[in-house]
C-alpha cells in the first residue's frame, strides 16, 4: 500500500509540474506582457535591446519576449487564442493581420491613433492595420523590396554596374544578356535573376503592379499581359529557375549564380558576409510607374487580455514609435522603419537604411485587410504561376481559372 | 491478494497510461467528434458527415489521395525488396558486416526533417553536390524536386533511404531465427542458393515480410517530414500527401473540422489496408 501511495504521488507531481505556470499577470501592480514573434535573425539583438529599454524604463510593466521561428508561432498562434493561453502581444507581417481579426481574437486598437500620431507614420503601414474600417495592429517596421545586384556579374555582362537598369525595357534585356549557358546544355550556369514562386517574400506581384495588374483582378488584360512576358522570360529565355523558395533565390544570388535578386534589406549583412559586391536599386519600373512591394509588419493586442494589459501595450506600441527607438530598430535592423520623420543623418549607422527608406513611398502592402490572403495567395495564385512558368498552362485560362477561384474569398 | 497485485501494476503502468490517454487516445477522439463539425475557432456548427461527403468533391483531396497512393506504391514493396537484400548480403559472413549494418540502419535513428534538409541541399539542380557529380557523368538530372513531373521520384528516394536500414535490421532478426539445420537439409537434398531462399527463408520469413510490409506501408502513407521540408507539396500541389492537407487545413486554413476529417479517413485507409495485409499473409504464413 505503501508504494502504490508513494507511485500515486510521484504521478500527481509530475502532472502538475506539467501544467501549473503563473498566468494571471497583474501580481502587485506589475503588469507582465508576453509578446511573441519570430524575429530569429540578424535583427533580433536590436529588438531584444528595445524590449529591454523599455523594461527598464516602464516600472510598472515587463515585457517576456518569446522569439521562436515564423513556422512554429503561426502553428501556435490560433490554438493558443482559442484556449485562452494567447500571446498578449505577437509581432507578424501585415498580410496575417485580416486573417487574424477575422476570426475575432485581436483587440480593435482604434483609439491609439490619434491624428497626431497617424501624421507621423509611414501611410501604407497605417492603412494596412485596417480590417473592415478599423485598425487592428500598430505599425511595427516597414520597407521597401528592392532589387540588389551583382556588380561583378554587370561588369562581365558588359553592363554599366553604376547604372542599373530603371525601366522594364532596360530591365529586361539585362536579364537577357545575365543570363548565361556557357556549356550549352540548356541550363544557364549564370541566371538573370531569381525569381522565388513559394515559400518567400511576394515578388510577382510586384511584377502585377507594374503593369496596372493586380492580384484582385487576375484575368484584366493588364495581369494577364505581365504574367504572359515574364512567365515568357523565365520559360523561354531561361532567366530565373522556377520552383524556387525565397531562401533558394537568395542563395542563388549569394553565390553568384543569378546576377539579381528581389528582397528586402536584412539580406544585406549576409551578401556582405558572403564577400559580394552588390548594389540596391529600385525595381525598375513598369509601364505602370515604380512600384514595389512593402516588407511590413505590426504589434497585435490579444483580445482577452485585460484593461490593464492592454494600456500597457498601447504604452508599448506609443515607445515603440518614438523618434529613438525607430532610429535604434532602423540602425540595427536595416529596416527603415515607420516614421516619415527619420533623416539618412539618424541611420548613418547603418547606410542602406536611407537607401531603402528613399524607395518607402513606392511601397505597396499586399492584400491589405483581407481575411483569406493565404489562400488567395498560396494556394490559388503561386500555384498558377508555377504552373505558367513551366509550361504546364496557357497563361490566360491559368489567371481566368484563379480570378474564378479567388472572387468568392476576397472582401471588399 | 491477487487484485492487489493488479493494482500495483497498475499504478506501475499509471504514469505512461495517463501520458498516452491525455496525449494520444483523448486528442484522437476528440479530432473524430470534431470531424462532424463545421469548425475553426470556438464550438463550431454541427455538419454530421458534411466534411466528409464535401472530400469526395475536392480536387484538394483527390489529388492528395492520389499522390499519397503513388507514393505508398512505390515506396513500399523498394524498401522492403532492398531491406531484404541488405540483410540477406549482410546475414552472411562480409568483411566490415558491423559496419555496413550500423551505416545501413543510422538514417532511420536521425530525423527525417533534418536530413531532408541535407537532402534538399545535395539535390539542388543548380547547386547541388550529388546533381554537380552526376552532371560531370553526364546525366541530367533536370529540374529536381522542383519539376513537378519527377519530384516525387525524389521524395520516394529519400523516404526508401531513410527507412530500408530499419527495416533490414527486422530482417535480420528474422534470418537469425532460421534453424541452421534446414539449410544444411536443403543442401543435401540438392537444392542451389535460389531454391534455398525460394523454399527455406522465404517462407519461414513470413512473418517478418508481414510486419514489415505492414509497417512500412502505414509509413509511406503517413509521408510528411521530406514534403515539408523539400518541396513543401509543390510544385502546385504535385506532392501534397494526405498529411500534408491535413497540416494545410488545419494549421494553415484553421479549417480544423475539415482537417480532423481527412485524418479520419487516412486512419479508416490504414485500418482497411492492415487488416487486408494481415489476412493476406496469415493464409501464406508457413507453420512449423
Amino acid at each position: 500500500m505503501k508504494r502504490l501511495l508513494a507511485l500515486a504521488v510521484v504521478t500527481a507531481l509530475t502532472l502538475t509540474a506539467c501544467g501549473s505556470a503563473d498566468k494571471s499577470g497583474t501580481s502587485g501592480g506589475q503588469v507582465t506582457l508576453t509578446f511573441w514573434n519570430g524575429y530569429t535573425g540578424p535583427d533580433r539583438p536590436a529588438l531584444e535591446g528595445l524590449v529591454k529599454k523599455f523594461n527598464d524604463t516602464h516600472p510598472g510593466i515587463r515585457i517576456e519576449m518569446n522569439i521562436m521561428t515564423w513556422d512554429v508561432l503561426f502553428q501556435k498562434l490560433l490554438p493558443a487564442y482559442t484556449s485562452g493561453n494567447g500571446p498578449d502581444l505577437v509581432a507578424f507581417d501585415d498580410a496575417h493581420i485580416g486573417r487574424f481579426a477575422a476570426k475575432g481574437v485581436l483587440a480593435p486598437l482604434d483609439d491609439w491613433f490619434t491624428a497626431e500620431r497617424t501624421a507621423t507614420l509611414v501611410k501604407p503601414a497605417v492603412e494596412a492595420t485596417l480590417f473592415k474600417g478599423k485598425h487592428y495592429a500598430v505599425p511595427m517596421t516597414f520597407t521597401p523590396i528592392l532589387m540588389y545586384y551583382n556588380k561583378k556579374l554587370f561588369k562581365d555582362a558588359g553592363l554599366d554596374p553604376g547604372k542599373p537598369p530603371a525601366t522594364w525595357q532596360e530591365w529586361q534585356s539585362a536579364l537577357k544578356k545575365l543570363t548565361k549557358d556557357t556549356n550549352g546544355d540548356g541550363r544557364p550556369e549564370q541566371y538573370g535573376t531569381a525569381l522565388p514562386d513559394h515559400q518567400t517574400i511576394q515578388v510577382w506581384p510586384i511584377l502585377l503592379w507594374g503593369n496596372g495588374g493586380d492580384l484582385l483582378s487576375l484575368n484584366s488584360p493588364q495581369s494577364v499581359q505581365a504574367v504572359q512576358q515574364w512567365s515568357d522570360l523565365v520559360s523561354k529565355d531561361r532567366i530565373s529557375p522556377t520552383g524556387l523558395g525565397g531562401a533558394d533565390a537568395d542563395k542563388l544570388f549569394q553565390t553568384g549564380k543569378a546576377a539579381t535578386n528581389i528582397t528586402g534589406p536584412w539580406m544585406t549583412a549576409g551578401f556582405k558576409e558572403a564577400g559580394l559586391d552588390f548594389g540596391v536599386a529600385m525595381v525598375p519600373a513598369g509601364p505602370a510607374g515604380a512600384v514595389t512591394l512593402a516588407g511590413a509588419s505590426s504589434f497585435v493586442l490579444n483580445a482577452r487580455s485585460d484593461a490593464a494589459k492592454q494600456k500597457a501595450a498601447k504604452e508599448w506600441f506609443t515607445f515603440w514609435n518614438s523618434k529613438e527607438s525607430q532610429i535604434a530598430w532602423s540602425n540595427g535592423s536595416g529596416f527603415p522603419g515607420v516614421r516619415t520623420d527619420v533623416t539618412p543623418d539618424d541611420t548613418k549607422a547603418n547606410p542602406y537604411v536611407a537607401q531603402f527608406a528613399a524607395h518607402s513611398e513606392k511601397a505597396r502592402v499586399l492584400l491589405p485587410g483581407q481575411a483569406e490572403f493565404r489562400k488567395i495567395y498560396e494556394e490559388i495564385f503561386e500555384p498558377a504561376v508555377q504552373r505558367v512558368t513551366t509550361g504546364e498552362a496557357q497563361v490566360q485560362q491559368a489567371l481566368d481559372e484563379a480570378a474564378k477561384a479567388i472572387a468568392p474569398l476576397s472582401g471588399p | 491478494m491477487r487484485a492487489r497485485r493488479t493494482a500495483t501494476a497498475y499504478a506501475f503502468l499509471a504514469p505512461t497510461l495517463i501520458v498516452v490517454g491525455v496525449f494520444m487516445v483523448w486528442p484522437m477522439l476528440q479530432s473524430l467528434a470534431d470531424s462532424f463539425y463545421d469548425k475553426s475557432i470556438g464550438p463550431g456548427i454541427f455538419v454530421g458527415l458534411g466534411n466528409y461527403t464535401k472530400l469526395l468533391g475536392d480536387p484538394a483531396f483527390l489529388i492528395a489521395l492520389r499522390n499519397t497512393v503513388f507514393y505508398a506504391v512505390a515506396a513500399t514493396p523498394v524498401a522492403v525488396a532492398l531491406a531484404l537484400g541488405l540483410a540477406l548480403l549482410l546475414n552472411g559472413h562480409v568483411r566490415g558486416r558491423g559496419f555496413f549494418r550500423s551505416a545501413l540502419f543510422l538514417p532511420s535513428v536521425v530525423s527525417l526533417g533534418v536530413v531532408a534538409i541535407a537532402w534538399k541541399f545535395l539535390l539542388d539542380p543548380d547547386i547541388g553536390l550529388v546533381t554537380y557529380w552526376l552532371r560531370g557523368l553526364g546525366v541530367d538530372v533536370g529540374d529536381g524536386v522542383r519539376d513537378a513531373d519527377v519530384a516525387m521520384w525524389y521524395l520516394i528516394g529519400v523516404g526508401v533511404w531513410k527507412n530500408a536500414g530499419f527495416y533490414m535490421v527486422m530482417y535480420l532478426a528474422g534470418l537469425q531465427t532460421i534453424p541452421r539445420m534446414y539449410y544444411e537439409a536443403a543442401t543435401i537434398d540438392g537444392a542451389g542458393p535460389w531454391q534455398r531462399f525460394r523454399k527455406v527463408t522465404w517462407p519461414l520469413l513470413g512473418h517478418t515480410t508481414m510486419f514489415v510490409f505492414i509497417i512500412a506501408a502505414i509509413a509511406a502513407l503517413q509521408v510528411f517530414d521530406q514534403i515539408f521540408v523539400m518541396t513543401r507539396g509543390g510544385p502546385h500541389f504535385a506532392t501534397e500527401s494526405l498529411v500534408y492537407l491535413v497540416y494545410r487545413k488545419g494549421l494553415q486554413d484553421f479549417e480544423f473540422g475539415y482537417a480532423s476529417a481527412i485524418a479520419w479517413v487516412l486512419v479508416l485507409i490504414v485500418f482497411v489496408l492492415s487488416l487486408a495485409q494481415n489476412v493476406f499473409f496469415s493464409r501464406r504464413a508457413v507453420r512449423f
